[in-house]
């Protein structure tokens, strides 16, 4: 593992921050990407950065990277202003889009050969070691790849030079299950060689299985910072469950559950927080049926952050 | 500059820099080979003493070259006209690819997340257009240098290297007005607004010959500063037309890279 580069503005002893994001704003002529947004990310930590479909995820991210310009605020990543000192930014930055373009005529190697040599004095150490793991066949150009091949490339691309800090935009989109097993595992890998990871995401499942404390962004505001253990408390399932013998309604006045429909054998059931007492009282009768969806992220905010940004 | 983006951006293109090349080639024979027939017949200079003189001057771009010399048949028939708009239509395209492109295609925000600051990024791939235009040129005036031996047309060699230093001056130029337009608009817009340009210049140029008016705009023109007829028969350098070409070349590569410089890369 390399010792931390952060430059000596960050107290070595104490847990330093790699993204300080101080009231940053931004706005796209006179619409919003984000607004007085603040957060800091601490050193050997993976932060979660959750929101609905445009709450200002990719504009953050974007911001941190140079791509666009802040219109209010400042930031830095790694003791480095994003603005003015962009390009020492990105040396030590391993980013995954959430657009997935590459260069349709070039072949795995040559992609990740071409993008190596940005960085003479990072060299790909871990290239070889990851595309085992992800097992991705690179003589193939990436015009012929599946979006889940071409999301093992980028993730390649992102990770290969051993980076300090990761920037993860949606990084698991079209990923099977099985590889993002491998993904999260190779990230709790980062993260116990003292590596930093901001993962940006819609899913509140992905981010739940990784991330310590969880940026909450919404409108392009950050609403809260959690515990991932808070989040969890704030989780919305929807059941649906069809029983074979009779079950009363009362049966389900539990906290945080609330019976939608009902009829002797079939109930809808809306459950915040905790499912587990709810599957205890389904254990107790004979279950022909069940679904159990997530709800999504835009009903959890409604839910529980809607009175905030208000 | 990045020697990386330089040798990827050439090797990229290298197939359509010999399409090109081969085509502009095989003009250029055509209208060598065709010359001989065409400057021995007189019924040829009978036809063309009939041509209204708009047309005539739309053909050799303003002024008025001899169409009986091999310089000036050369040029009203191939490098007036023709060969700019083929070689400009390919510059254009160049330019607009170096930012506007990977901005339309998405690649630019993979890119740009490198250590590759952006002026880097602008100059290395400009140096590299440059250095496919200037083979281009280069490989025009030699097959021309070939063709008039082999066919016997006289065509001397400082004159083609005197018309291809101020071709090469206004191509270069050409590149750096429309990698400009790719900074501030999106590359359709950007090689339209080219195209127009262009031809809108040509025509300024052309109709200055038959309208007093419009000659007082004249100068506004590129055309007006590249004039290969002159260039093939003195065999002088117009090194006044040359340094307008690479000083105006040199103020849109500024203004390019101010618009760059801050420029939001927009998410695809």
């Amino acid at each position: 593992m390399q010792p931390p580069t952060f430059r000596s503005a960050f107290t070595i002893g104490v847990v330093m921050a790699v993204i300080k994001i101080e009231k940053l704003t931004k706005y796209y002529g006179a619409s919003r990407g984000i607004e007085d947004l603040s957060l800091e990310v601490k050193q050997g930590e993976i932060f979660g950065y959750l929101g609905p479909n445009g709450a200002g995820k990719t504009t953050t991210i974007r911001c941190l990277l140079g791509l666009i310009f802040p219109t209010g605020g400042k930031a830095t990543v790694m003791g480095h202003d994003i603005v003015h000192e962009s390009f020492k930014v990105r040396q030590n930055i391993g980013y995954i889009p959430g657009d997935l373009n590459l260069y349709p005529k070039m072949t795995g190697e040559e992609l990740l050969e071409y993008f190596s040599r940005f960085r003479p004095d990072k060299p790909a150490v871990l290239k070889d070691d990851l595309v085992t793991r992800f097992d991705l066949d690179l003589t193939r150009k990436t015009k012929e790849l599946s979006r889940g091949n071409k999301q093992k490339l980028i993730i390649i691309l992102a990770l290969m030079h051993d980076p300090d800090l990761l920037i993860l935009d949606e990084p698991t989109l079209g990923l099977d299950p099985l590889m993002q097993k491998e993904f999260y595992k190779v990230l709790r890998e980062f993260q116990a060689r003292g590596k930093t990871v901001f993962l940006s995401s819609h899913i509140l499942p992905d981010v739940e299985k990784t991330c310590e404390r969880v940026g909450i962004v919404k409108e392009g505001k950050l609403v809260a910072i959690e515990d991932v253990k808070a989040v969890e408390t704030k989780k919305i399932r929807h059941i649906e469950v069809t029983f074979l013998d009779t079950v009363k309604k009362e049966e389900f006045d539990i906290d945080g559950v609330s019976v939608i429909q009902a009829n002797d054998h079939e109930f809808k059931l809306k459950v915040k927080g905790k499912i587990d007492p709810v599957i205890k009282v389904m254990a107790k009768h004979q279950v022909a049926d069940t679904i159990i969806e997530h709800a999504s992220l835009e009903e959890i905010f409604l839910e529980f952050y809607g009175e905030v940004t208000r | 500059m990045n020697l990386n983006l330089i040798y990827r951006d050439i090797k990229d293109r290298r197939v359509s820099m010999f399409m090109m090349s081969m085509s502009v080639l095989l003009y250029a024979l055509v209208i060598i080979a065709i010359y001989p027939v065409f400057a021995g017949n007189a019924a040829f200079a009978q036809i063309f003493k009939q041509y209204p003189k708009a047309l005539l001057s739309l053909l050799a771009g303003g002024g008025n070259a001899d169409f009986f010399s091999p310089a000036g048949f050369l040029s009203i028939e191939f490098l007036s006209l023709w060969w700019p708009i083929i070689v400009g239509a390919y510059v254009m395209t160049l330019a607009t690819a170096i930012v506007a492109k990977e901005i339309n295609d998405g690649t630019m925000d993979v890119l740009l997340s490198q250590p590759l600051e952006r002026w880097k990024l602008m100059t290395s791939r400009l140096t590299a257009d440059i250095t496919l235009i200037f083979a281009l040129d280069a490989v025009t005036m030699v097959g021309i240098w070939l063709f008039a031996r082999a066919y016997a047309v006289e065509i001397s060699t400082k004159g083609l290297f005197a018309t291809g230093i101020l071709a090469l001056s206004m191509f270069i130029f050409l590149e750096c007005l429309s990698l400009f337009f790719g900074m501030i608009m999106d590359r359709s817009k950007a090689l339209i607004t080219s195209i127009t340009v262009f031809i809108g210049s040509h025509f300024l140029n052309a109709l200055s010959d038959l309208n007093k008016t419009v000659a007082k705009l004249r100068w506004m023109s590129f055309f007006k500063y590249y004039k290969p007829a002159a260039a093939l028969t003195t065999g002088e350098v117009p090194w006044k037309d040359v340094a307008l070409f690479l000083a105006l070349a040199a103020a849109f590569a500024i203004a390019a890279y101010i618009a760059f410089r801050r420029k939001d890369i927009p998410a695809t």
